[in-house]
Formats: structure tokens, C-alpha cells, sequence
């Protein structure tokens, strides 16, 4: 309660902008909207100006479909989902003070349900689709990334 | 689900490195030596005061998004203007307890603290205030705004019984009880400072 809660706030509020939504989570919205069909709709994305890389992939990402967008500083992975149809990842390698931000957009954008499974991954559900929408921070060997997972999920058929 | 998370594969992490790289762009040329500019600060979250109408608008909002069932509506606090903060993992302490995320939102002279774990979601505000005289305003505004009664005037018997066998004297002095939230009102005084804070949590009503 102490003037000390205050400040971890003061220190990162300066660099929050949540008044515009950041690339990773449009792009997380563009996933929801691309694999809700069961596919995998590539026109979402393209039609969005990301590229997809067209170099051969080998063992198990062969089956797999890799789009770029430098401006969303950001990929999207195309994949699929062991339970049925396509799961959508979307990587993101920018700076680790925007992951707050980022984080604090999806459960606001989404605005069903969070639920918070660990230090490092939150759960959110996006209404009126049956998807899940899982972000994870990731330590990689040469920087932090998160990690947005759309996948296939409807708790409603779970239940039965 | 969790086995859903297990989804990156050793082949998704070895291809992140190739990302990362086709998007890095090349190195900027080193700046030009400068010399120190001393800048006005910014204004910043808690710089001032806050008055108890800014204060009373930040409980309606915590009202207004916490839910039972550990739903909190992150858009309200967006709409409204908050910007976050923090966002840190609070681990558990108990064996059944999974942990919380608390994450930090500030807005003017107000910083909002959502305090979400598993099956419970509170929202904190939080200010400065210019004396102990603004808790006790504040919570004639919230009995006047009909955001709530003294746990005393309450006539929810249901709530008022169960807290009285589960909360401590002290607590229930500083509690309020609304039709869908009890409050928790806590001022205090560090440093020569003063501070109020009001904890916003939402009753569980009976299935």
C-alpha cells in the first residue's frame, strides 16, 4: 500500500501507448479470423501485406506456412493442430517493455475471459469464436520473443 | 488445453533465430556526439493528488469491470484511458492456489491495480490524497453515488453473515457493502505522505 506499489507504474507508464492496437495483436485477431473456419484462410493475411516466405522448409516444418510483415516486427506460423484444423502462432522479437502492452491489448481486445496459468503464459477467449488465444514470454539463445497461439478450442463440446 | 501449450516445437524455436535475423535491419551508423539537454519531465501517474470526484470515477470503473468468476473487462479500463504499467506474477501460496497476475494501469493522479488469478479478479485504486479527511469523503460519495453501505446499513444478510465468520474485526470496519461488489477501504500514511487506497471485489452470487 505503500508508495513503493507506486512505483514500478511510474517507471514503466511513460512507455505504454494502448490507444492504438500493436501488430502482434492484429495479428493475433487476423489468426482467430483466419482458422475459425477450420482451415487456414491465407487471405487474411495476404490481403494485409504479409508475405509469405516462399524458401523449402524441411522435417517438421515442411507442412507448415511462414508469413513476414517487418512492420509488425512480427511472423506468422500457419500449422497443424493435433486436435483437428490450423493453429496460428504469431512470434514476436520486439523490445520486452512492449510485452505488457501487448499482453494488456489482447485481454482488452478479446474481452471474454483471461486466466492466467503461469508466470509466463496468459489464456484469454475470444468471444463468439471457438478458438483459444494463448501468449507465452519465450527466452530464446538470442533474445526474448512472445509467442501469441491461436488454436481450435470449444470448452462447450469438451464438457459432453 | 495445457497440452495445447506445449505446442512449440524444438523445430519452431530453431526457426525463430531465422526470423529474428530476416528482420533485423542493418546496423544504424553510430550518432553524432551530443551534449546533455536537461528536459522538463513529463507528467506522470500519482504526480498530484488525486480529488475524490477523479477517485470516485476510478471505483465506478473497477465496478463497472469486475465480475464473479475472475472476469475482469480490460476494454473498460482501455476506453477509459488507463495505459498499463506493470505486469507481474504474483506465485502462489498455497498448494491450491495457482498464482495471480497483477497488472498496473495509470491514468492522471489514479493508478489501478487488477489483481487476477484463477477464480478471482479485485481491482485496486490507488492515489495520493492531500489528507485522511478525503477516505472519509470518498466514502460518503460511494454511499451517496449508491456504490455501496457501511457493512452496519448493508441489509444484504446473505454477504453481511458469511463475512462475519470469515473477516476479521478490523477488515469489516473498513468494508463496504454494494449490490454486486463489497469494497475495501484502506487509507494510510507513509512517509509523511497520504495515501488511500479502495479494493474493488465482485460478491459471488449463489449458483
Amino acid at each position: 500500500m505503500s508508495a513503493l506499489i507506486l512505483a514500478p507504474l511510474l517507471a514503466g507508464y511513460a512507455v505504454a501507448d494502448t490507444a492504438t492496437l500493436t501488430g502482434p495483436v492484429l495479428a493475433a485477431d487476423q489468426c482467430v479470423q483466419a482458422i475459425t473456419g477450420g482451415g487456414f484462410d491465407e487471405k487474411v493475411f495476404i490481403s494485409d501485406g504479409w508475405k509469405l516466405d516462399t524458401k523449402p522448409k524441411e522435417g517438421a516444418l515442411k507442412d507448415t506456412k511462414l508469413y513476414f510483415k517487418p512492420s509488425a516486427n512480427a511472423a506468422v506460423l500457419a500449422d497443424r493442430s493435433k486436435n483437428g484444423g490450423m493453429k496460428c502462432t504469431v512470434m514476436y522479437f520486439g523490445p520486452e517493455t512492449n510485452y505488457p502492452v501487448i499482453e494488456y491489448q489482447l485481454a482488452a481486445h478479446f474481452n471474454d475471459r483471461l486466466f492466467p496459468l503461469d508466470a509466463n503464459t496468459i489464456g484469454y477467449r475470444a468471444p463468439g469464436h471457438k478458438v483459444a488465444v494463448f501468449s507465452t514470454r519465450r527466452q530464446l539463445s538470442n533474445g526474448p520473443m512472445l509467442e501469441i497461439l491461436v488454436v481450435p478450442h470449444s470448452p462447450e463440446e469438451t464438457k459432453k | 488445453m495445457k497440452a495445447q501449450l506445449i505446442l512449440t516445437s524444438a523445430a519452431l524455436l530453431t526457426l525463430a533465430p531465422a526470423v529474428v535475423a530476416a528482420q533485423t535491419a542493418p546496423a544504424a551508423p553510430a550518432p553524432a556526439p551530443t551534449t546533455a539537454v536537461t528536459t522538463a519531465r513529463a507528467p506522470q501517474v500519482g504526480d498530484n493528488p488525486a480529488d475524490v470526484p477523479e477517485f470516485l470515477g476510478a471505483i465506478d470503473l473497477c465496478r463497472k469491470a469486475t465480475h464473479q468468476g475472475a472476469v475482469f473487462e480490460y476494454r473498460i479500463l482501455r476506453d477509459a484511458g488507463y495505459k498499463i504499467g506493470t505486469r507481474n506474477w504474483d506465485p502462489a501460496t498455497k498448494k491450491e492456489d495457482r498464482g495471480h497476475l497483477t497488472m498496473g494501469f495509470g491514468k492522471g493522479n489514479i493508478a489501478i491495480f487488477v489483481r487476477h488469478g484463477a477464480v478471482l479478479a479485485s481491482c485496486r485504486v490507488i492515489a495520493h490524497v492531500t489528507s485522511p479527511a478525503v477516505s472519509d469523503q470518498v466514502r460518503s460519495a460511494m454511499i451517496s453515488q449508491k456504490f455501496a453501505q457501511t457493512f452496519e446499513n448493508s441489509t444484504d444478510k446473505r454477504v453481511k453473515d458469511a463475512m462475519s465468520k470469515t473477516f476479521p474485526a478490523d477488515l469489516i470496519a473498513r468494508t463496504m457493502i454494494g449490490p454486486e461488489h463489497y469494497y475495501e477501504v484502506m487509507p494510510s500514511n507513509r512517509n509523511g505522505r497520504e495515501l488511500l487506497a479502495v479494493t474493488v471485489y465482485a460478491i459471488v452470487k449463489p449458483a
